[in-house]
Order: C-alpha cells, then structure tokens, then sequence
C-alpha cells in the first residue's frame, strides 16, 4: 500500500537517486580533502589546542591531597 | 607583524562551570527520586507536582540542557576564545547568554512539575519558553560567530566546527520541532499530527542527542584531551573525516526510533542503513580520541582527568556502537519500549557526557584559579565511584530490557502468551529497579565529592576575571601564497562559507525524509471511521498530557503477534490524523493503551485512577485522587475545537456553539453510568472527561461503517 502511495507522488523515483549521489559526492570529496591534506596544514591545526598550555598548575602535582 | 595584547574572559567560564556543577547535582537527584518512584509509587507523597509522569521530563531536561548544556558552554567560552586567540565578541552578549540559559532552566524546573507540558520528549517546554530558548540560542550564536569573525588564528581548529555544526544544527532542531500554535498563555499544540509529528519528533529528538550531548563534546573531546594529555589529536586527518561523516550521516537516522511503529517502511529503513553507517565515523572519533593518548597511557594510571576522558571515550565507543545495533529491526523488535533503551541512553550521559564533563571540570577549575587541585585522591575516589556508579545503573538496566523485551513475546507450547498479565512481568524487574536507583545513587555521590573537591580548590586560589594574552593582529587582507601555504584555507579560514556547508550537510538529510512524508499528507491512508475527538475527548487527552501518562504508556501497538494477542490489532497509521501531538510515547512502564478503549468500564478506570493496586494488585502506577476531585477547566473548550479545525480537524462550522452542550451531555452520560456502579461523581470533574479519552482510544477502526466526521 505504501508502495502504490509513493508512486502516485510524481517523480519520486529521483529520491533515492539524489540521494545516493548526494552521499558518494560527499564522502569522496571529504575523503579526498583528508586524503590530499598538506601535512605542515595539518601539523599546524594540531598544535592549536596546546599552544596556551601551562603546565605549572592542575592536576597532580598538589602534596597535600 | 603586530601583536596585540587583549585578555580572556574567564569570568564566564567560570559561571557557567558553578552552574554545570550546580544542575547536574540536581538533575542527577531528580533521577534517583524517579529511579525511586517507578517502584515504590508512594515516593511522590500523593503529591501532583511530584508525579512520575511530571517529574521524568524534569531529569531529562535538567540533565541535557541544564547539566550538559552549561558544560557545554562552559568548555566552549575557555576553549573557542583560546583557539581563536581572541576575547569573547561581546561580553554583553556572554552575560545575557548565562542569565538567559538559567532563567530558561528555572522555568523548566516550575512549569514541567506543574503540568504544563507539549509531551514531546526532549522538548516539553511549552511555547513561552521555546520562544526564549531560540532568543538565547541566537545570542550565542552571534557571540560565537562575532569570536570567530575577529579572531587572531587563521585556521579553525577541528573542535571549532564541531562548535558550529553544534549551534547551526540545534537552531534548525528546535525551531522545526517546536512549530506550534498557542492556545493559551500556556499550552499549544503542534501543527503536525500523528506520523508527520512523530517523524519531526524523533528527527528533532535523535539529533538532540546528536548534536547537543555529542558534536559539541567531540568538540571539547578535541580541544581537552590534547590538553590533559599535553600531546596533539592523534590524527588530524582522521578528524576531518570523522566531522564531515558524522554531521552528515547524523540527521538521517531519526526514524530508526519509530520501527515497526506505522511509520512508512521506506523512512524505517533509511533510519535504519544511516544508523549502521554511523559506526564509522563513531568510531572513528573515538579511535582518534584514545589514540591521541599514544605513549602517555602510564599517566592514565595517576592523573585522574585522563581517567574520566579514557571511560567516557570507552562509553562513547560503546554507545555508538549499541545505537546502530538497536537501529537493526530484529534487535529493535525486543528492545523497543523497554529499559534496555534506558541502559543505552545512560551509557551515553554518564559516561561520555557526565565523565568528560568532570574530567573537564577538574582541569579548569585549578587553572581558572591559578593554583592546583585540592586533593587528586579525591578526584580518584570520584572517578572510581561513578565508574561503579555506571554499572550498577546500566547492568541491571540492561538485564531488565532483556527480560521485559523476552517475556512479552513469550508464548507458551499451546500458542498463548506466557505472561498475559504485563504486571507479572513488571513485579520479576522490580530488584532491577532497585538496583539501578542504587548505581543512579552512587553516581550522584559522586558529584557531591566533586563538588567539595572544586569548592575547596577554589579556595585555595585566586579567581582571574581576565587572563592576559597576547597575539598576533591577523592581516586584513588574506595573500594566500604568502601568508599559509596550506590547502583548504578556502573552506577553514573562511567561517561564512563553512557555516553555510555545514548548514547544508545537516539540512539534506532531515529534508529527504520530510518532503516525501507531507507530500503524502492527503495520500496518508484515511480510515473511514476514524473521527475527530469530541470535546470531552479533547480535554481528557489534554489531562493525559499534562499527567505525563506517555513517559510510561506507549499508544502504539506493532504488528508482532505477541502484540495483538496483549493488546488487540496492531496501529494503523490512519488512526492519528487528529492526535496533535501524537502520543505513541517511547517506554512500556506498563503496558500499550492505544487498544485500551472499551476493554475495562467505566468503573474500573475510576477505581484504577483513585488506587491502581485495588484494580491491579502489585502495580508500580501512582495513585491519581485529585483527578477525582478537580473540576475540569472548560474555559478553552471552544477554542480548542476552532484550533483543531484550523489545524485539520473536520468539525462543522460554528460546532462551537455545540461543544459544550455535547461535552456535557457526554459527561453526564458517563457520570450516570458510574452512579450504576455506586461511584458518585461530578460530571464535570477531570476524571471523567479522562475516561472519555481513555474509552475512545483505539476504537475508531471497530466501528464499521461510520462516516467520517461529526
């Protein structure tokens, strides 16, 4: 019954076709860009997070805990 | 070149650290009292307010959007501004957003108690309160967009655009979901009805979980465990891959909550392949996650913030890998509607969100005050008890889900169900019960420590309001062979662009499973017979609502024939066209009420509401005495029927001059009929107009013949 509903909806033939598409484009070009990533760009993006790091306070250092 | 000094503004973070700590204390104790109640009903001391049915929507809220909400705002205001290189873009806008988000959870903590609710799970609040949610989202994003725009580092770091796809997606979440039209200052219904509302429903309730307990915290996962582990991200390659995957992949899996449910079988399927898909990208992040602790695994073994990070990642890996299992319709068939579900989501919140978000906490509130945690034992003791805490939760949970899933299909060699009566299967799980409010508990505990660990750490420092920094100024004009020789700055350094791809990535997924949906919206099989409720009707549902009954009744029967033989045939999808919103509700605390209609009289729901043990004996329902003594409140009646109609309901023209009479008459009928049975009524209390609701549900499709209409 489901069936014969969605047939009745015009062109409803070309869903899952955009979709497929729609995925393959988006995990090729994602997978591309990893992929091809230049490794300085990539060495630089790592270090951003430890950049302001300061180790002389937080954890484990505290003798009388 | 330049460089500017400016300072951070860790005044912000720090308040949104004290409210993390705060709500999730009390989130986490509104649980262990409706862990309490689902077995010893007396917990709610005969209190309204403190029902179940009211309380449940409490802790979920309190837990997502109060506990994990201000520890997500919390780890963004110290991580973007930090990553950024630059001050929070406005500090108005950060203040606004921190009294805006409280006074929002304060609303949420009295009005879900008091019964105003919509029923849909994760978005109860009703619409005041939705509207100002979106004003402070909206402050937020501009705040977050305006940090961005002027920041001082070129290149946005990973957890960045874990950030954005975090405030793009949930805008567009809330905002589609909470379509509604108002009826009354507060209560509103929404303008979907039955399957189209429970697919915007789950889209919007799966993706809550997607993108508000885990992109933003893959996000902080990206930004904190670098920092604890003072080494990079294992594999920034890896992240690419696992943002685009994930945020892409995410959005189309919603309707593997609605399996075997009359949800059309294309969308099932489609929830269920995009569930499966999801592994990898899960996995992904969390490989990514602990391997960035390569070679640094021997201070697993004394830095407790590390401790937190490793069992939440762990979590995180295990959830995401039970979620696409439970998306397999074989494995959905038994775990649906059962505490199995319940194991799974808390795997998620107590592990990945509740132990990074410790850990997280224990990291910056020394550095927030410049000095070193008060007492690493502490923090140990901690970690050990909610890692206890977690498997006295989940074990029991998952051993319940287990039993509740088989025992409902279990039929005996003559072909009947084994347990016909569903209480003789809710009286086996009540240890599990038990056990589980003890794990809930023992985790709870937990935070108190935490709590005087941070207080006195807090203590013993000095709080800094601005922490000075210095960087850089950013060039205005952007030469791109001179300045970054690196691929993909077209994407990275330019945030528009990335916020608008993202936006897309999110948007295809929950359109493809839209339009097909409404555009069968006048193809949606119409059952002849089935009508809209009648005025009596209307209000009864809307006391069904405000009591919550949905956190523990489904009102949707599957085509299994362990189904049909408990409850009676299985739901049609044409059944809803009027239930805004729909109620098919997520949990069988008890059992399935869609076919309850007709199967008891009148005098037995009477004596079930004023005492359900003297109808059931052994039962876990509360009692519900104020239904009986409360005057239904008619007062909307007639806008209700013109809301309805305006909404799709076929009530004739000007049936409101009707409605009341009918009501009446409805009620008195059924007023009459208890007094048969000896039980004296008012016609007009709420019990009755309940009643009527009750007997509807579920017999439109017996009746043959009829027309539909009134």
């Amino acid at each position: 019954m489901i069936h014969d509903i969605f047939t009745s909806i015009e062109g409803v033939g070309l869903y899952p076709i955009i979709t497929l598409i729609l995925f393959l484009v988006v995990f090729v070009a994602v997978g591309l860009w990893a992929l091809f990533a230049n490794r300085e760009y990539l060495d630089h993006m790592k270090q951003l997070p430890l950049e302001d790091s300061d180790l002389s306070v937080g954890v484990g250092e505290r003798k009388d805990g | 070149m330049e460089v500017e000094q400016f300072s951070y503004d860790n005044k912000i973070v720090r308040y949104f650290t004290y409210a993390t700590a705060l709500w999730g204390a009390v989130g986490m104790l509104v649980g262990v009292i409706v862990a309490l109640q689902i077995f010893i009903p007396e917990a709610n001391f005969g209190i309204s307010w403190l029902t179940y049915g009211r309380l449940r929507p409490l802790h979920t809220n309190a837990v997502i959007f109060a506990f994990v909400g201000n520890g997500i705002f919390a780890g963004v205001y110290y991580s973007l501004q930090r990553l950024c290189k630059a001050r929070m873009w406005s500090d108005l806008l950060s203040k606004l957003h921190f009294w805006g988000w409280q006074l929002i959870i304060v609303s949420a903590a009295i009005t879900l108690p008091l019964g105003y609710t919509t029923s849909k799970e994760y978005a109860e609040l009703e619409w005041p309160i939705d509207i100002l949610i979106a004003l402070v989202w909206v402050i937020f994003t501009v705040n977050m967009f305006g940090t961005i725009f002027k920041r001082r580092e070129r290149h946005m770091y990973v957890a960045i655009w874990f950030y954005i796809a975090t405030v793009v997606t949930v805008a567009m979440l809330h905002i589609v979901n909470s379509i509604e039209f108002p009826l009354s200052l507060m209560k509103s219904y929404p303008v979907y009805a039955g399957v189209q509302d429970a697919l915007v429903q789950w889209w919007y309730g799966h993706n809550a979980v997607a993108f508000f307990l885990t992109t933003p915290y893959l996000g902080l996962m990206y930004y904190f465990v670098p920092k604890a582990a003072n080494r990079p991200i294992f594999s920034y390659r890896l992240s690419i891959i696992h943002f685009w995957a994930l945020i892409f992949i995410y959005i189309w899996a919603g309707p593997h909550h609605l399996l075997y449910t009359s949800l059309p079988d294309w969308a099932q399927s489609l929830g269920t392949v995009f569930s499966i898909m999801l592994i990898a990208p899960s996995w992904g992040g969390m490989i990514n996650g602990l391997l960035t602790l390569r070679g640094a695994w021997d201070r697993v073994r004394t830095d407790p913030i590390l401790k937190f990070f490793v069992v939440a990642i762990t979590a995180y890996g295990m959830a995401t890998f039970e979620g696409p299992m439970l998306s397999i319709k074989s494995v959905n068939a038994i775990s649906h509607y059962t505490s199995w579900t319940i194991a799974h989501v808390h795997v998620g919140a107590l592990g990945w969100n509740g132990l990074l978000t410790f850990g997280m906490l224990y990291w910056m509130v020394p550095r927030l005050f410049k000095t070193k945690l008060y007492s690493v034992k502490l923090a140990n003791l901690h970690f050990w008890i909610s890692t206890l805490g977690i498997a006295f939760y989940a074990i029991p949970m998952y051993f319940a889900g287990w039993m509740e899933g088989l025992l409902w299909k279990q039929f005996t060699p003559e072909g009947f169900l084994q347990y016909p009566n569903f209480l003789e299967i809710v009286t086996q799980i009540i240890p599990m019960y038990a056990i589980r409010a003890f794990g809930g508990a023992l985790y709870l505990s937990g935070v108190f420590v935490m709590a005087y660990n941070l207080i006195k750490t807090m203590k013993s420092g000095v709080a800094e309001d601005n922490e000075a920094a210095e960087a850089p100024a950013l060039p205005k004009k952007y030469h791109e062979k001179e300045v970054h020789p690196y691929r993909h700055r077209w994407l990275e350094a330019k945030p528009a662009q990335f916020i608008v791809l993202t936006f897309i990535a999110v948007a295809i997924g929950g359109l493809i499973e839209f339009i097909p949906t409404f555009m069968v919206k006048s193809n949606v099989p119409t059952i002849a017979s089935v009508r809209p409720y009648t005025p009596l009707e209307l209000e009864g549902r809307d006391i069904y609502i405000r009591e919550g009954c949905n956190n523990c009744h489904s009102q949707m029967i599957r085509p299994f024939r362990s189904e049909t033989e408990r409850y009676g045939e299985y739901s049609k999808v044409g059944e809803f066209v009027y239930d805004h919103p729909f109620l098919w509700g997520s949990k069988r605390t008890g059992p399935d009420l869609h076919r309850i209609g007709g199967k008891y009289p009148d005098a037995w729901h009477y004596q079930h509401m004023e005492d359900p043990r003297s109808m059931s004996p052994g039962s876990v329902m509360p009692p519900y005495p104020w239904l009986l003594t409360s005057k239904l409140d008619t007062s909307h009646t007639r806008d209700k029927i013109s809301l309805m109609r305006s909404l799709g309901a076929p009530y004739s023209d000007g049936y409101e001059e009707q409605a009341m009479a009918d009501l009446q008459e409805q009620a008195e009928g059924i007023s009459k009929g208890l007094e048969e049975a000896k039980i004296i009524t008012d016609w007009d209390s709420e019990i009755v107009a309940l009643i009527a609701y009750l007997q509807r549900l579920g017999t439109d499709i017996k009746v043959e013949g009829a027309q539909a209409g009134l």
